[in-house]
């Protein structure tokens, strides 16, 4: 079985360290990386990761709203997980996958990431071969002919994050040549025949 | 350790291994009705020489044979390209066009989706035509005359290449046309252009290892041994 990649975004090294601990002792995850603030956390959406672990006391409370709306567009798999140090409000934490408390047990913990994972596999068949709706948004640029530098400007993002779309579509459409992905757009009405070059 | 093909082996027996391999026969004008006679017999009264015959045979078979120096350096060039120029046509004349007809019944039934799926496929025939033109122009002369390589202008990795898109493409157009279309377009037409693309598909990688295996070490010889 593929292991999951969890990474962890949380600013305390005693919260951190004691994680990554419970974290590598369950066989069926992986350690992927620790972010000690959002500022690294540009990498998350191409390194593939499966579980997200963060602290909301660490955003405010608009701030974390956008945040886990902007990582599930870039990454539509991916869970995200609270870990409540203090008191989150309802309208918060129901906006995370998961909450794993402080004084939760190791097996408890687990338990709950494997939950994660098993709802996971169940939809991997429907859901994970529809696109994202940032995927789509890359999508119909490459079909109206832009190179990946301009959707990068058009769009906010980088050129690696575009890289890293393009790569998926064509995981998940199996279809690699423009052209190719171009008709997929038309016959997906993503873009009319006229918008084309 | 594996087989390899030898003169001395029956024709049929070679074709039992691979019935691919039939595809070698027009390639060289040999000719069908050869009852239990040796590859090498088959060759001689063909005029093909039975060194190369066997060598496109065996690379055309065993993925992991690796011409020896000796084996390119024995390849008559002429036979070569003649073997290279069939395979073109056939792709174009004979695949594609097949293929293309199956495309045009299917996007009649599209409704506006046809025309999308016409277009694709005529880029790709397009291209693949292109692709073959350029091998045919600049590099096949210089091979036919046996004259210097140092004056061709190509490139020559850059044109084996070039089947990478061609693969891909048809790849894409085998998935458009499977899963893609909606389900009630003519599913039996469909599934019928599915094995024609994908036996096509076979043979145009396999010829892309003949001219990366064969041509491409033949050319670097010829160029006495520069990269």
């Amino acid at each position: 079985m593929k292991k999951l990649t969890v990474a962890i975004l949380e600013s305390s090294n005693i919260l951190t360290e004691g994680l990554g601990k419970i974290i590598e002792s369950g066989l069926e995850f992986k350690l992927a990386k620790i972010y000690k603030s959002v500022a690294n956390l540009q990498s998350l959406v191409f390194s593939n990761i499966d579980i997200l672990i963060t602290n909301p006391r660490l955003f405010g409370e608009t701030q974390i709203a956008k945040l886990i709306h902007d990582w599930k567009e870039e990454n539509n798999s991916l869970n995200i997980v609270a870990l409540q140090t203090s008191y989150i409000p309802t309208q918060i934490s129901t906006l995370f996958d998961d909450t794993i408390e402080l004084d939760d047990d190791i097996q408890v913990i687990l338990s709950k990431l494997k939950n994660l994972a098993s709802k996971d596999l169940s939809n991997e068949n429907t859901e994970n071969f529809e696109l994202s709706s940032r995927e789509k948004d890359v999508l119909v640029l490459v079909a109206k002919g832009m190179q990946n530098k301009e959707i990068a400007d058009q769009l906010n993002i980088s050129i690696y994050t575009v890289m890293a779309h393009r790569k998926n579509i064509t995981k998940k459409t199996g279809i690699k040549s423009i052209a190719g992905l171009t008709v997929y757009a038309l016959l997906n009405n993503l873009i009319s025949q006229n918008e084309i070059k | 350790m594996h087989t390899i093909f030898t003169e001395k082996q029956k024709l049929t027996e070679l074709l039992e291994v691979n019935p691919q391999l039939i595809l070698m026969l027009p390639r060289f004008d040999m000719k069908l009705g050869f009852g239990e006679k040796r590859v090498g017999e088959i060759c001689h009264a063909s005029g093909v020489p039975s060194e190369l015959f066997l060598l496109l045979c065996n690379v055309y078979t065993f993925d992991s044979y690796e011409p020896t120096e000796e084996e390119i350096a024995s390849i008559d060039g002429k036979m070569l390209v003649k073997y290279l120029i069939a395979s073109h046509d056939y792709y174009l004349n004979h695949r594609l066009k097949h293929i293309g007809k199956h495309v045009e019944r299917i996007a009649h039934e599209s409704g506006n989706i046809g025309s999308i799926l016409i277009n694709f496929f005529h880029e790709y025939s397009n291209e693949v035509e292109e692709h073959f033109k350029e091998e045919e122009n600049t590099l096949f002369p210089i091979l036919l005359q046996g004259g210097s390589f140092e004056k061709g202008k190509f490139n020559l990795k850059e044109m084996a290449g070039g089947h990478g898109s061609i693969e891909d493409k048809l790849s894409d157009l085998t998935n458009i046309i499977i899963k893609y279309l909606p389900a009630d377009i003519m599913p039996n037409e469909r599934i019928g252009v599915w094995f024609d693309i994908s036996q096509l598909s076979k043979d145009i990688r396999k010829h892309a290892i003949i001219e990366e295996k064969i041509l491409i070490p033949y050319v670097e010889q010829k160029r006495g041994g520069k990269k």
